[in-house]
């Protein structure tokens, strides 16, 4: 194998690998309660892990809640938009 | 206004006309009909920059979010339908209202719909929603505020009834 199919094929294969982010953004007007009762539905997360997230939102505008494999991730965004939450699906850089 | 867990029922009790009528104001403030920013709000974009996903976001995934939004719509203008007139002991007329458990998620969900529709519609930004309540109703503006304020304190009390 020439060496530029060896780095093709490793790229491919980091592509494949990286974990994508579920971020989601600051909005001035859902409520900090009710954020935090979206991070517990949709994760499952524990009360604390899910207010630390929520502060992080409230604080510093955005919050990588969960990173992994894209199928998952996608699901994720889209049960957060469910709950109208500012979400995105992000690839980390 | 009272909230109160009643066996398999939440109870929203003691409801004056005028907090009913905010209540049956629920449905139709959640409809971003005819306001983009509203539409922008509900249907937020699903990856900063679009490309593939967004695409597959906008075919299969944002009517399924329009049927969840309108099913919760839904299901609070069907429970408001069946308010209950009751004449206290010391007279006047009080209103309550029998939310069934099952159908609390679709009011935190509503009600929180609402909230975010209003506020794109009016523009509040942090500190008009910060502010309080306003001292006096001179304005839709004001009485959007009002409206807000109420709904802040009803999806408060739904989400203490979830835990």
């Amino acid at each position: 194998m020439s060496d530029i199919a060896v780095e093709k094929e490793i790229k491919e294969l980091t592509a494949a690998t990286t974990p994508w982010n579920v971020v989601v953004y600051n909005d001035p007007v859902n409520l900090m309660g009710y954020v935090t009762m979206v991070f517990q539905k949709v994760f499952g997360y524990a009360r604390a892990r899910a207010e630390k997230h929520m502060m992080e939102v409230h604080q510093q505008g955005r919050s990588i809640v969960w990173s992994g494999e894209r199928e998952r991730a996608e699901f994720y965004v889209q049960q957060l938009h469910g709950y109208l939450l500012l979400a995105t699906l992000e690839k980390p850089e | 206004m009272l909230i109160r867990r009643l066996k398999d029922h939440v109870v929203i009790d003691q409801l004056d006309i005028f907090s009913l009528e905010i209540l049956r104001l629920i449905p139709v403030s959640a409809n971003p009909e005819g306001c983009r920013e509203a539409e922008d709000r509900l249907y937020s974009r699903p990856e900063l920059v679009e490309g593939e996903f967004t695409e597959d976001w906008e075919a299969y995934v944002k009517p399924e979010l329009h049927h969840l939004f309108q099913s919760a719509t839904e299901t609070v203008e069907t429970d408001l339908n069946s308010t209950q007139e009751i004449v206290p002991d010391e007279g006047g007329i009080e209103y309550r209202l029998k939310v069934p458990g099952t159908h609390v998620e679709a009011w935190v969900n509503a009600v929180n719909q609402a909230r975010l529709v209003i506020a794109a519609k009016h523009r509040f930004n942090s500190a008009d929603l910060e502010g309080g309540l306003p001292d006096s109703i001179e304005s839709p503006r004001d009485m959007a505020l009002l409206q807000i304020h109420l709904y802040d304190f009803l999806l408060l009390s739904l989400l203490q009834e979830l835990e």
